[in-house]
Order: C-alpha cells, then sequence, then structure tokens
C-alpha cells in the first residue's frame, strides 16, 4: 500500500455563507505528481491553505506526514515547500528574495547560501542579477518554484505555477516538474484549470467540483477509452456486419487514451 | 521565530528606509537646543525631541521596511506555511517593533550626548541620568503605543491604519482620555497607559525609582498583543 504523505478527511470550509469546501477528502501519495484540477472558483486554493494551515477549517482533519496532531502538523509542515504566487519584494535580486526567504525557513547561514545557489540552477536563474521589479512572468514563476525548492522540502505544493506563461514557459515549467519529481525524488501537487496541462504533468489526479473531490484517478485508468475504438480490417464497407457474426481477421486494433478533459467533464457532468 | 525576527531585520537593514529616516530627523537633533540657554532649557527642548521627534520616527521603519514589505509580498504566509504560530508571528513583529524602535532611540541618544559632551550648556550627572530615564520611557512608550496598533495592522493586514492609530495615540490620546475623564468625572487619566508613563517620568524626574510603574504599563501591552494575536488568529491569509 502506498505511504500518504497528504490527507485529508471531511475537510469543511465556509466563507460568511458560502460554503467552499463541503468535505474534501483526498490523498496524496509518496512520490506522487498529483494534479488538483477544477474551474476556477472550486476550492483548489482553499485545498492548499487548509495543508498550509493559512486559513482555519471549519470542520474534518489534515495529515501531514502520517500526522493529525496540531503540534506535530506545525513541524511536518516545515518538510512542504511551497508555491502560491509571486509575490516578492521588488527592490531586492532573486539572490536577496531567496536569502530572505530562506532565513524565514530557519536555514542557517552557509548551507543557505548553497541552497540559494542550487535553486537557483534548478530553476535557471543563477545568472540574474537584476532586482525583481525588472522580472518576466516566467523569471516570477520560476523564483516562485526556487523559492519552494529551497531547503529541499519533501513535498512541494504548486497552485498554478503556469499561470500567465507561454507555451515555452509552460513547456519549462512542466519539465521542471518532471526533474523535480524524479531527480530529487520530491512529491509534488501542483494545480492547474489547464487540463491538458496537468494530464502530461501528473500521475494521479484530483477533481474538485463544487467543493469536494469528485473523484480520484491515477494516470492509468484514462488509458483505456470505454466507448471508442480504432479498428483497421481488409473489408471496411462489410465490417459491421461481419465483425459481430464471422470473425473478420483484424489487422490493426489502436486503443486509444481518452484525455483528462473528457474524463474530467464525464466526472462533474458538463459538456 | 528568531529566523522570522533575523530575516526581517536583515533585510531591514539592507534597504534605505531605517538610514533616511534617521537622517531626517539629525538636523534636529544636532541644532535644536544649542546657543544662549540655560541647561534646564536644554533639556526641555531635547525632552521634547526625545517624546515627540523620534516617537514619530521610530515606528516608521517597521511599519514601512517590515510590515509594508510583508503585506506586498507572501512572506507572512511563508512564515506560517512553514510550520510557524500566528501567535508567534505577532510576537516577531513585536520584537521587530521593539528592536527597531530600540535602535532608533540608541542612535538619537548617542547624538544628543555627544552633542551636550561637545557643546554648551552642558548638563550635569543628575541632568544627564533624568535625561537617560527620559529616552528609556519614551522607548517604553512608542513600543507600548506600536503594540497598540498591532490589532488594527493584523485586523486589515495594511500599514496605514497602523500609522493612522499610532499618531492618534501619540499626539492626541492625552486630550481624548483628560476629557473623557472631565465629561464622565471618572479619574481614569492616572490608570491609563499614558498617564502611567506620565507618572513614571514624574518619579524620575524627582531622582526617584521608576520600576514601580512598569508591571501595570506591561500588562497593557500584553492584552493588546493577546488581542492582536486572537484577531490575527481567524484572519484569512490570502494569496
Amino acid at each position: 500500500m502506498s505511504e500518504s504523505v497528504i490527507r485529508l478527511q471531511g475537510v469543511m470550509k465556509k466563507y460568511v455563507s458560502h460554503e467552499v469546501l463541503k468535505g474534501v477528502s483526498l490523498q496524496v501519495n509518496k512520490g506522487d505528481i498529483y494534479g488538483l484540477i477544477g474551474k476556477n472558483g472550486a476550492g483548489k486554493t482553499t485545498i492548499f491553505k487548509m495543508i498550509l494551515g493559512l486559513s482555519p477549517m471549519d470542520e474534518g482533519t489534515v495529515s501531514i506526514s502520517g500526522s493529525t496532531n496540531e503540534k506535530e502538523l506545525l513541524k511536518n509542515r516545515g518538510r512542504i515547500g511551497f508555491f502560491v504566487g509571486t509575490r516578492f519584494f521588488d527592490n531586492l535580486s532573486a539572490r536577496d528574495n531567496l536569502d530572505y526567504f530562506g532565513t524565514v525557513k530557519g536555514i542557517s547561514g552557509k548551507y543557505r547560501k548553497e541552497e540559494t545557489e542550487r535553486v537557483l540552477e534548478i530553476v535557471g536563474l543563477k545568472d540574474v542579477r537584476k532586482k525583481y521589479k525588472g522580472f518576466s512572468m516566467g523569471m516570477k514563476q520560476r523564483l516562485g518554484i526556487a523559492n519552494a525548492l529551497i531547503g529541499n522540502p519533501e513535498i512541494l505544493i504548486l497552485d498554478e505555477p503556469t499561470n500567465g506563461l507561454d507555451p515555452q514557459g509552460i513547456a519549462d515549467v512542466r519539465n521542471m516538474i518532471h526533474r523535480i519529481n524524479e531527480e530529487f525524488g520530491i512529491t509534488v501537487v501542483v494545480s492547474s484549470h489547464i487540463l491538458g496541462e496537468l494530464e502530461n504533468t501528473a500521475t494521479r489526479f484530483g477533481i474538485v467540483h463544487e467543493g469536494l473531490v469528485a473523484k480520484e484517478i491515477t494516470r492509468e485508468d484514462l488509458k483505456i477509452r470505454e466507448d471508442k475504438i480504432e479498428i483497421s480490417v481488409d473489408d471496411l464497407e462489410r465490417a459491421k456486419e461481419v465483425l459481430a457474426a464471422n470473425g473478420i481477421k483484424v489487422l490493426k486494433e489502436t486503443q486509444e487514451r481518452s484525455t483528462l478533459e473528457e474524463f474530467y467533464f464525464r466526472v462533474i457532468g458538463g459538456v | 521565530m528568531i529566523s522570522l525576527i533575523l530575516a526581517d531585520l536583515q533585510k531591514l537593514f539592507r534597504s534605505k528606509v531605517f538610514y533616511i529616516l534617521f537622517i531626517v530627523q539629525l538636523p534636529v537633533l544636532i541644532f535644536v537646543g544649542n546657543g544662549d540657554i540655560t541647561a534646564e532649557e536644554r533639556m526641555v527642548y531635547s525632552n521634547g525631541i526625545i517624546n515627540y521627534l523620534t516617537p514619530l520616527i521610530a515606528v516608521l521603519p517597521t511599519y514601512l521596511g517590515i510590515f509594508g514589505d510583508d503585506f506586498r509580498s507572501d512572506s507572512m504566509q511563508c512564515a506560517i506555511g512553514h510550520g510557524l504560530t500566528r501567535n508567534k508571528v505577532v510576537l516577531a513583529k513585536f520584537i521587530d517593533l521593539m528592536i527597531v524602535a530600540g535602535l532608533m532611540f540608541l542612535l538619537s541618544a548617542v547624538v544628543l550626548f555627544a552633542k551636550f559632551e561637545i557643546t554648551t550648556p552642558y548638563l550635569t550627572v543628575r541632568q544627564s541620568f533624568r535625561f537617560a530615564s527620559t529616552i528609556l520611557l519614551a522607548w517604553l512608550k512608542t513600543v507600548g503605543y506600536g503594540a497598540f496598533t498591532l490589532p488594527a495592522v493584523f485586523l486589515f493586514l495594511r500599514v496605514s491604519p497602523g500609522v493612522i492609530l499610532y499618531n492618534c495615540f501619540l499626539l492626541l490620546i492625552c486630550s481624548i482620555i483628560q476629557s473623557v475623564q472631565e465629561k464622565m468625572d471618572v479619574g481614569v487619566y492616572d490608570i491609563s497607559f499614558t498617564g502611567l508613563i506620565e507618572k513614571a517620568e514624574a518619579l524620575a524626574a524627582a531622582g526617584k525609582f521608576v520600576w514601580p510603574v512598569i508591571p501595570a504599563v506591561t500588562v497593557y501591552i500584553i492584552g493588546a498583543l493577546i488581542l492582536s494575536m486572537w484577531i490575527f488568529s481567524v484572519k484569512e491569509m490570502e494569496f
């Protein structure tokens, strides 16, 4: 059985009269690239807030690395690196920003400098010297990911890391996520409303809809398309008739993978 | 918590805001209270500077260079998401305020005492001691008023309510409490934070021990911190 690193059970959250989460349960296993998908306002960011302790929850439990105890939760949150936006200090360089956030995370002097260089190399900002205010959107996203990586976390949470990026930037982030997961063994939880993007990135998916995780599936579940197969036969005209009765030789049969988008809409009942 | 304080202070002293604000008050520190006046008159001028100008300046680096940056970036979210409790975040910010204001007062004191040593009229040892007590109490008053603004800062997660409220405390609170006292015919001034600080100033001026006042003053500050912690504990952190 897979070891769960994050588990939510029956998590509920209400903002005034609006119920954002209506009993969310999900499980992220060690080594996963877990894609949290759902339309804007579905509750993806609120789920992250619950995991990170940035918003008090009304009901339910959050477990990180097997612990639900408040004291241990605080300690275990130290194992999570997270990217939730690109709000840094305008007048500091990438290095100085990372130095500040590294200090906040309690990473000591010499190791902090080494870590800063390591994560800047991973995200491709090692040679950038200018201040944050001069950064492009792509560079800001990269710095956000670098900040999440500093301190060598076991779990990485990325909230819509490809927002506002061009196709090259999206591909770069996707490659970065794969590298982080494969090379450093970091479990990644990533959210997006761009389904095609996550389809190529994640190994497991949680579909968030109307305040619930409506379905959790693996990449394997997408493999076999239930309603359609492509068959090449030697007599196309008569194929339908003969197939049923007389066993016309099937020369080629291709099983297509359904897209994540199709699966998503099947679950939530949309178009 | 210590990591957050260290990070805040390192960042603040890398930026220019602290130094600019110190330089802004430097001409007043150097040039006011000199010339053909008595030592007592010099004390009055210097007390005015240390009780009004320095407190006005001393909190600004914390509001602008620490809180302002915090709200423009995700640094508080980073600290909390990394396992720091919200109570410790509030405490860390209060300690930032104490340290930064303390440094501003210390630098101002160094300039003033250097001036007293170099230029006339010279202060007596007793006057110097009294002035040192005034500086300590002005710092305590600054820290107290700063603490009283924290509930508003954490409620709105903005700097401006804090700055406005701080200036109200510094400039208007005496008149407000006194008018309330007159209208309601109750003696609240003596037990107010400001009244207690003034009582301590009077004790120091008479060469007496000010410490009996300190526990009551501390209770006020702790009360403000508890209120800030409660407000921040139910606050949603956006990102």
